[in-house]
Protein backbone atom coordinates (compact mmCIF):
# COMPACT_ATOMS: atom_id res chain seq x y z
CA UNK A 1 0.00 0.00 0.00
CA UNK A 2 1.46 3.37 -0.97
CA UNK A 3 0.88 6.82 0.54
CA UNK A 4 -2.09 7.66 -1.64
CA UNK A 5 -3.93 4.41 -1.00
CA UNK A 6 -3.35 4.69 2.74
CA UNK A 7 -4.56 8.30 2.77
CA UNK A 8 -7.66 7.38 0.76
CA UNK A 9 -8.40 4.51 3.17
CA UNK A 10 -8.20 6.79 6.19
CA UNK A 11 -10.20 9.53 4.46
CA UNK A 12 -13.14 7.15 3.98
CA UNK A 13 -13.82 7.45 7.72
CA UNK A 14 -14.58 11.12 7.12
CA UNK A 15 -17.78 10.04 5.43
CA UNK A 16 -19.11 8.49 8.65
CA UNK A 17 -19.98 11.80 10.38
CA UNK A 18 -21.56 12.99 7.14
CA UNK A 19 -23.65 9.84 7.08
CA UNK A 20 -24.73 10.37 10.69
CA UNK A 21 -25.88 13.88 9.78
CA UNK A 22 -27.86 12.52 6.85
CA UNK A 23 -29.97 10.42 9.24
CA UNK A 24 -30.77 13.27 11.62
CA UNK A 25 -34.20 14.76 11.81
CA UNK A 26 -33.48 18.31 10.67
CA UNK A 27 -33.41 18.72 6.94
CA UNK A 28 -30.88 21.56 7.17
CA UNK A 29 -28.38 19.25 8.87
CA UNK A 30 -28.86 16.68 6.14
CA UNK A 31 -28.03 19.20 3.42
CA UNK A 32 -24.83 20.24 5.20
CA UNK A 33 -23.87 16.57 5.58
CA UNK A 34 -24.50 16.01 1.88
CA UNK A 35 -22.36 18.98 0.86
CA UNK A 36 -19.48 17.94 3.08
CA UNK A 37 -19.71 14.36 1.81
CA UNK A 38 -19.41 15.68 -1.74
CA UNK A 39 -16.19 17.54 -1.00
CA UNK A 40 -14.73 14.54 0.82
CA UNK A 41 -15.61 12.31 -2.13
CA UNK A 42 -13.85 14.66 -4.56
CA UNK A 43 -10.72 14.44 -2.42
CA UNK A 44 -11.09 10.66 -2.24
CA UNK A 45 -11.25 10.42 -6.02
CA UNK A 46 -8.17 12.63 -6.37
CA UNK A 47 -6.21 10.43 -3.96
CA UNK A 48 -7.38 7.23 -5.64
CA UNK A 49 -6.56 8.61 -9.10
CA UNK A 50 -3.02 9.37 -7.95
CA UNK A 51 -2.78 5.95 -6.28
CA UNK A 52 -3.79 4.17 -9.49
CA UNK A 53 -1.39 6.32 -11.48
CA UNK A 54 -3.77 7.15 -14.31
CA UNK A 55 -4.62 10.80 -14.93
CA UNK A 56 -7.88 9.85 -16.65
CA UNK A 57 -9.42 9.12 -13.24
CA UNK A 58 -9.06 12.77 -12.31
CA UNK A 59 -11.88 13.42 -14.76
CA UNK A 60 -14.21 11.64 -12.31
CA UNK A 61 -13.31 14.07 -9.54
CA UNK A 62 -13.71 16.96 -11.95
CA UNK A 63 -17.15 15.81 -13.04
CA UNK A 64 -18.21 15.22 -9.43
CA UNK A 65 -17.09 18.74 -8.47
CA UNK A 66 -19.34 20.22 -11.14
CA UNK A 67 -22.31 17.96 -10.46
CA UNK A 68 -22.06 18.42 -6.70
CA UNK A 69 -22.31 22.18 -7.06
CA UNK A 70 -25.37 22.05 -9.28
CA UNK A 71 -27.16 19.37 -7.29
CA UNK A 72 -26.62 20.97 -3.89
CA UNK A 73 -27.68 24.34 -5.24
CA UNK A 74 -30.97 22.79 -6.37
CA UNK A 75 -31.49 21.26 -2.91
CA UNK A 76 -30.78 24.62 -1.25
CA UNK A 77 -33.26 26.33 -3.53
CA UNK A 78 -35.95 23.76 -2.77
CA UNK A 79 -35.19 24.03 0.95
CA UNK A 80 -36.32 27.65 0.97
CA UNK A 81 -39.98 26.95 0.59
CA UNK A 82 -40.94 23.69 -1.06
CA UNK A 83 -39.53 21.07 1.33
CA UNK B 1 10.58 16.07 -1.18
CA UNK B 2 9.02 12.75 -0.25
CA UNK B 3 8.64 13.87 3.38
CA UNK B 4 7.06 17.13 2.21
CA UNK B 5 4.53 15.21 0.10
CA UNK B 6 3.73 12.90 3.02
CA UNK B 7 3.20 15.88 5.33
CA UNK B 8 0.90 17.60 2.87
CA UNK B 9 -1.26 14.55 2.29
CA UNK B 10 -1.61 13.66 5.96
CA UNK B 11 -2.29 17.29 6.82
CA UNK B 12 -5.15 17.28 4.31
CA UNK B 13 -6.52 14.00 5.67
CA UNK B 14 -6.27 15.15 9.31
CA UNK B 15 -7.90 18.50 8.55
CA UNK B 16 -10.75 16.79 6.72
CA UNK B 17 -11.36 14.30 9.53
CA UNK B 18 -11.31 17.10 12.12
CA UNK B 19 -13.83 19.16 10.17
CA UNK B 20 -16.07 16.12 9.64
CA UNK B 21 -15.95 15.42 13.39
CA UNK B 22 -16.80 19.06 14.04
CA UNK B 23 -19.98 18.59 12.00
CA UNK B 24 -21.27 16.30 14.74
CA UNK B 25 -20.14 18.55 17.59
CA UNK B 26 -21.67 21.79 16.35
CA UNK B 27 -25.29 22.46 17.30
CA UNK B 28 -26.80 24.51 14.49
CA UNK B 29 -26.68 24.03 10.70
CA UNK B 30 -25.09 27.45 10.20
CA UNK B 31 -22.25 26.54 12.57
CA UNK B 32 -21.78 23.23 10.74
CA UNK B 33 -21.66 25.05 7.43
CA UNK B 34 -18.53 26.93 8.52
CA UNK B 35 -16.52 23.71 8.75
CA UNK B 36 -16.83 23.04 5.05
CA UNK B 37 -14.54 25.98 4.27
CA UNK B 38 -11.22 24.52 5.53
CA UNK B 39 -11.83 21.26 3.69
CA UNK B 40 -12.75 22.87 0.37
CA UNK B 41 -9.78 25.26 0.49
CA UNK B 42 -6.80 24.12 2.56
CA UNK B 43 -7.27 20.37 2.38
CA UNK B 44 -7.82 20.29 -1.39
CA UNK B 45 -4.93 22.77 -1.81
CA UNK B 46 -2.60 20.51 0.16
CA UNK B 47 -3.57 17.48 -1.94
CA UNK B 48 -3.12 19.50 -5.14
CA UNK B 49 0.36 20.67 -4.13
CA UNK B 50 1.31 17.12 -3.16
CA UNK B 51 0.13 15.77 -6.54
CA UNK B 52 1.93 18.57 -8.39
CA UNK B 53 5.17 17.87 -6.51
CA UNK B 54 4.97 14.13 -7.14
CA UNK B 55 4.01 14.28 -10.82
CA UNK B 56 6.12 17.33 -11.73
CA UNK B 57 3.27 19.28 -13.34
CA UNK B 58 1.94 16.82 -15.87
CA UNK B 59 -1.69 16.24 -16.86
CA UNK B 60 -2.66 14.99 -13.39
CA UNK B 61 -1.33 18.16 -11.74
CA UNK B 62 -3.19 20.41 -14.19
CA UNK B 63 -6.44 18.56 -13.55
CA UNK B 64 -5.86 18.77 -9.79
CA UNK B 65 -5.37 22.53 -10.05
CA UNK B 66 -8.57 22.75 -12.05
CA UNK B 67 -10.43 20.76 -9.39
CA UNK B 68 -9.01 23.02 -6.69
CA UNK B 69 -10.21 26.17 -8.46
CA UNK B 70 -13.67 24.72 -9.06
CA UNK B 71 -14.10 23.43 -5.52
CA UNK B 72 -12.85 26.65 -3.90
CA UNK B 73 -15.06 28.90 -6.01
CA UNK B 74 -18.20 26.80 -6.06
CA UNK B 75 -18.10 25.92 -2.38
CA UNK B 76 -18.12 29.55 -1.34
CA UNK B 77 -21.15 30.20 -3.54
CA UNK B 78 -22.79 27.03 -2.28
CA UNK B 79 -22.24 27.91 1.38
CA UNK B 80 -23.76 31.32 0.84
CA UNK B 81 -26.75 29.89 -1.03
CA UNK B 82 -27.26 27.25 1.65
CA UNK B 83 -27.12 29.77 4.52
CA UNK B 84 -29.51 32.00 2.63
CA UNK B 85 -31.90 29.08 2.15
CA UNK B 86 -31.78 28.32 5.90
CA UNK B 87 -32.51 31.95 6.68
CA UNK B 88 -35.46 32.13 4.28
CA UNK B 89 -36.81 28.82 5.57
CA UNK B 90 -36.67 29.96 9.20
CA UNK B 91 -37.60 33.64 8.90
CA UNK B 92 -39.51 33.93 5.64
CA UNK B 93 -37.04 36.41 4.18
CA UNK B 94 -33.26 36.71 4.02
CA UNK B 95 -33.39 40.39 4.87
CA UNK B 96 -33.07 41.43 8.53
CA UNK B 97 -36.18 42.57 10.29
CA UNK B 98 -36.38 46.02 11.87
CA UNK B 99 -36.34 44.74 15.46
CA UNK B 100 -33.75 42.01 14.91
CA UNK B 101 -30.27 42.07 16.44
CA UNK B 102 -27.19 39.96 15.77
CA UNK B 103 -27.30 38.40 19.26
CA UNK B 104 -30.91 37.34 18.71
CA UNK B 105 -29.98 35.55 15.50
CA UNK B 106 -27.52 33.22 17.20
CA UNK B 107 -29.82 32.54 20.13
CA UNK B 108 -32.87 31.72 18.02
CA UNK B 109 -31.19 28.83 16.20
Amino acid sequence: MNLWEAAATVLIFGLLPCGVLLFRNRIEDRLVGLEMAGVVEVMLLMLLAQALGNSVYFDLALALAFMMFGGNLVFARFLESWM
Amino acid sequence: MSLFIHLLVWFAVALTLLCCAALLIMRTPIERLHYMAPVSTFAVLAVTIAIACETRFNQAAVKSILILVIISLTNSVLAHATARAFRIRNSGSWQPKADEHMNDLTRKE
